[in-house]
């Protein structure tokens, strides 16, 4: 991770995109003033929202969205081969945001909801999280990515360094904002054990935390929940909460003791 | 110095004129707390206030600052980022200029900072006596930083109409000889201040069950207290007691790097001892991965540590971390059930 | 370069966290994951430190990180500092090639106290890493040979091939005046010495309690079991010498990350003597 992707001079990077709205890559795009310096440093060779040619050699792949079908885990596969280096972007690929909601319905259902007497013609799986398919190396977290938290990871990677990602909960950031704690705004906020980088972005303009990067390193689940309980949520009301973006693994393993992006 | 009394009317004229000529950093309401910020009129600070959200320290201690930039033109060339504006930091209370005392004390006078001191130097500080408690949870009175002696320019304290205005520099004499009005204090004005005062030590009691001094040797005792596991099992380890603490300083250091990949910045942003990175060293060996550990470490930091190396205490009992806590973790409450009260789960 | 400015008030406005430049003067794999770098400060200074002290090195762009002073100052003009590859510094240092240029800020902390042992009986342990600030010891105690008594080394690590200035171990054991003792806890076809943790060497020696100033550096497995033993045979609290690994970020006793109870590694130490240390629960001795 820490051996920079200098050579060639400019990287080539890939950018695919599995079951998402697409929101991530249009981030990148909207990086108006520094998109001309961002292609001094790295070469875009696939990127569907951006660019018609197409190329199937690159150092870096980055990759939106969750796995949905059988064939996007033959794709990932073979990026996986073609790819020294594999990130994450956005909160479909890790930790399962969205496009997850309907692994907690039944399957068909869902099919026939979405595509009504089409369902049969578009076969889906379970909505699986980018590294459940293949090694991941790193994980932009977020929905969308925020772009300066792109940028510092394209450097990092281009100098050779640990990309910064912040092992620490929202409040940190939050706090640091000044911001009216969502608690005392009579909200629950996912703050405490969400992993940190979107500089409280959310509860910054008046709303609460949802968790869409994952869990903090180490999270107080247990105290959590108590504090939830506390603020008069049931148990089921807590799972659903944890859901909407960490429904993937907290499925998985029983609560929120969930696996935690590095 | 000569004491002053100026009208209230009079010094928020002058402090309006100074926020037009200069940056004037004070309490400002949002929602229901407060937060220091650069005024551009006096029509913005906040009369009455709690302590702030974050505390003053982050003017001279900035959560994010620039201590070096460097460049590779034709060779690396590194400089210090040494910046500092002429800055009136009005109404601080004393509790706040305690803590900016104590920070003094370390990036001053045992360190010598350049960026802090920078700061400080360019600095005017004007303190606000407490009358009356801001609320429940502070304790300033039993940390000892009720009254302010010293760490001002001025001193305000509200005589209903009128400040009394202690003075403590020659800038804190231009300063309030600016304010239109100003008149020496007489006598009357004094017996005034010493009503107020008697009304203050009348308003605020102790509420720590042990005597300030001896808190050093009570956290010392209670290492193995019980009390530390339960704290840790209740902790969200989300780091708000320490960022909107006035005493806590501890930082990181790291590099970033512009998009020219030519040039960058080492900046120093505010860190947590309660973040389980904080104490991992380059092998991935974190020295107080526990939460526990890591609680007991900030209570000892507050009550004992600072104070053994410094000779003040690392609390002023502003009361912002327990106003913060998200699980009720109260300074005042943990002081006292390690001195005797019963410890509730 | 610039590294003061002046306020209106005439003093010096000073960074703490400005290195001085120093340059990559030879480099020599040691080996898989260790390396030394042989660095001189470009303005021609020397480094003025003490065996036991640290530098804080910068590669800008990626960040800064402590490393202990692996030269003896007795030998002068460049410094040695021996780097095993685990962080985001180490690694951008290794891809580093001779006359690249990196921050130095130091020497800092406290090294080791050389007064207390002029005239008396040394004994050295190191454990793994351990070696690489002793080296620094080790070399000023040849040098200045005749202010010490007895010499006694004791070295171990975790296989022969982790073991670190295998040239220099020989001219240690080839001296009549040292006690050089080597173990490893995996011997492998090749070894020929001592199997066993570094206390099985410690129990084969006979010390002078009276006389003999215990230093050890190495990891906190090792400091609790040699520790144990020192002390039993008698070695007074304060005479014991331990040198410690903490997360020294800045260097000055500001940044709070190796504090250790109310110690700052950084400055306190990073070398102790065990009266100093026994009390504090996060030293974990």
């Amino acid at each position: 991770m820490t051996e920079p992707i200098r050579s060639p001079e400019r990287p080539r990077v890939a950018l695919f995109e599995l079951a998402s709205c697409a929101g991530c890559q249009l981030q990148i795009l909207n990086c108006e003033d520094e998109l001309l310096d961002l292609l001094q440093l790295v070469e875009f060779v696939y990127f569907k929202e951006a660019m018609t040619e197409t190329s199937d050699s690159y150092e870096l792949a980055l990759i939106e969205g969750a796995v949905t079908r059988e064939s996007d885990e033959e794709k990932l596969r073979h990026i996986r081969e073609k790819a020294a280096l594999v990130v994450t972007i956005g909160s479909c690929a890790y930790p399962v945001g969205v496009p997850g909601l309907k692994n907690a319905h039944d399957p068909v259902e869902v099919g026939s909801l979405v595509y009504g007497e089409d369902a049969g013609f578009f076969p889906t799986i379970e909505a699986k999280p980018v590294d459940a398919v293949i090694p991941v190396d790193l994980h932009i977290l977020g929905c969308p990515i925020h772009k300066d938290d792109f940028m510092r990871v394209l450097t990092a990677l281009l100098i050779g360094k640990n990309p910064p990602v912040p092992t620490h909960a929202v409040c940190v950031e939050c706090r640091l904002k000044e911001n009216v704690c969502a608690f005392d705004r009579g909200l629950v906020c996912l703050g405490p054990i969400t992993r940190a980088g979107c500089g409280a972005l959310c509860p910054s303009y008046g709303s609460r935390c949802f968790g869409c990067r994952g869990l903090c390193d180490d999270p107080n689940v247990a105290s959590m929940e108590a504090l939830l309980e506390e603020k008069g949520k049931t148990a089921e009301e807590i799972m659903a909460e944890y859901g909407l973006y960490n429904g993937y693994y907290s499925r998985r393993d029983g609560g929120l003791k969930a696996k935690v992006a590095r | 110095m000569i004491d002053r009394v100026v009208a209230k009317t009079d010094l928020i004229r002058s402090i309006d004129r100074l926020a037009h000529e200069q940056s004037v950093f004070a309490p400002v309401a949002n929602g229901p707390q407060f937060s220091f910020k650069v005024i551009s009129s006096a029509e913005e600070v906040a009369e009455g206030y709690l302590p702030t959200a974050l505390p003053p320290s982050k003017h001279l201690l900035p959560p994010r600052e620039a201590l070096l930039r460097f460049a590779w033109h034709d060779e690396l060339a590194v400089e210090p980022v040494i910046e500092a504006t002429e800055t009136v930091a009005f109404g601080l209370r004393p509790c706040d200029l305690h803590a900016l005392e104590l920070l003094d004390a370390i990036f001053v006078d045992d360190k010598d900072d350049g960026h802090y001191r920078a700061r400080r130097e360019a600095a005017f500080f004007v303190g606000i006596e407490c009358l009356e408690p801001c609320d429940d949870h502070c304790f300033c009175e039993s940390m000892g930083s009720l009254r302010a002696d010293s760490g001002f320019d001025v001193l305000l304290t509200d005589l209903g109409d009128t400040y009394y205005v202690r003075v403590e520099s020659t800038k804190g004499r231009d300063f309030v000889l600016a304010v239109d009005g100003a008149h020496e204090a007489v006598y009357e004005d004094r017996t005034r201040l010493r009503k107020a005062h008697e009304g203050r030590d009348a308003a605020f009691t102790p509420r720590l069950d042990v005597a300030m001094e001896h808190l050093p040797a009570l956290l010392a005792e209670s290492s193995d207290s019980l009390l530390w596991d339960v704290l840790g099992e209740k902790c969200l380890s989300c780091g708000a007691c320490t960022n909107v603490c006035p005493t806590c300083y501890c930082f990181d250091v790291r590099d970033e790097l512009n998009l020219d990949m030519k040039s960058g910045e080492r900046v120093r942003t505010w860190d947590s001892c309660q973040l389980e990175e904080f104490a991992m060293v380059g092998t991935g060996e974190s020295f107080r991965k526990p939460r526990e550990m890591r609680v007991k470490h900030r209570f000892n930091r507050k009550g004992r540590y600072i104070f053994e190396r410094y000779g003040r205490m690392g609390c002023v009992g502003c009361g912002r971390c327990a106003r913060a806590c998200l699980v009720d973790i109260d300074p005042v409450e943990v002081f006292n059930q390690l001195k005797g009260r019963p410890v509730e789960r | 370069m610039v590294n003061t400015q002046t306020t209106p008030h005439g003093r010096l406005k000073q960074s703490p966290f400005l290195p001085d430049m120093a340059e990559i003067v030879r480099k020599e794999r040691l080996n898989p994951t260790e390396t030394l770098y042989v660095l001189r400060l470009t303005d021609g200074a020397e480094l003025g430190h003490a065996p036991g002290q640290f530098v804080e090195v910068s590669v800008f762009g990626v960040g800064e990180a402590p490393f202990s002073i692996s030269s003896s100052p007795t030998r002068g003009g460049e410094f040695e500092l021996c780097i095993r590859r685990v962080g985001d510094v180490t690694t951008a240092m290794e891809r580093l090639g001779i006359g690249a240029k990196l921050g130095v800020r130091g020497p800092l902390g406290r090294g080791f106290p050389l007064d207390v042992m002029r005239g008396n009986d040394v004994l050295i342990i190191a454990g793994g890493l351990g070696i690489v600030p002793l080296r620094s010891l080790i070399g000023t105690v040849i040098d200045e040979r005749a202010d010490f008594a007895e010499v006694t080394i004791l070295y171990g690590c975790k296989s022969p091939a982790e073991m670190l200035f295998k040239d220099e171990i020989a001219a240690w054991e080839a001296r009549e005046d040292i006690d050089f003792r080597v173990t490893t806890d995996i011997a492998d076809p090749s070894w020929k010495g001592n199997v066993g943790p570094v206390t099985t060497l410690f129990r084969r020696l006979t010390v002078n309690p009276k006389t003999t100033v215990p230093v050890m550096v190495g990891p906190p497995v090792m400091f609790k079991h040699v520790v144990k033993q020192v002390l039993a045979v008698g070695i007074p609290e304060d005479r014991i010498i331990l040198s410690l690994e903490r997360r020294m970020k800045c260097g000055i006793g500001e940044c709070g990350h190796c504090q250790i109870n109310g110690v700052y590694v950084c400055q306190d130490g990073p070398v102790f003597t065990y009266a100093e240390l026994k009390r504090l629960e996060e030293a974990m001795l």
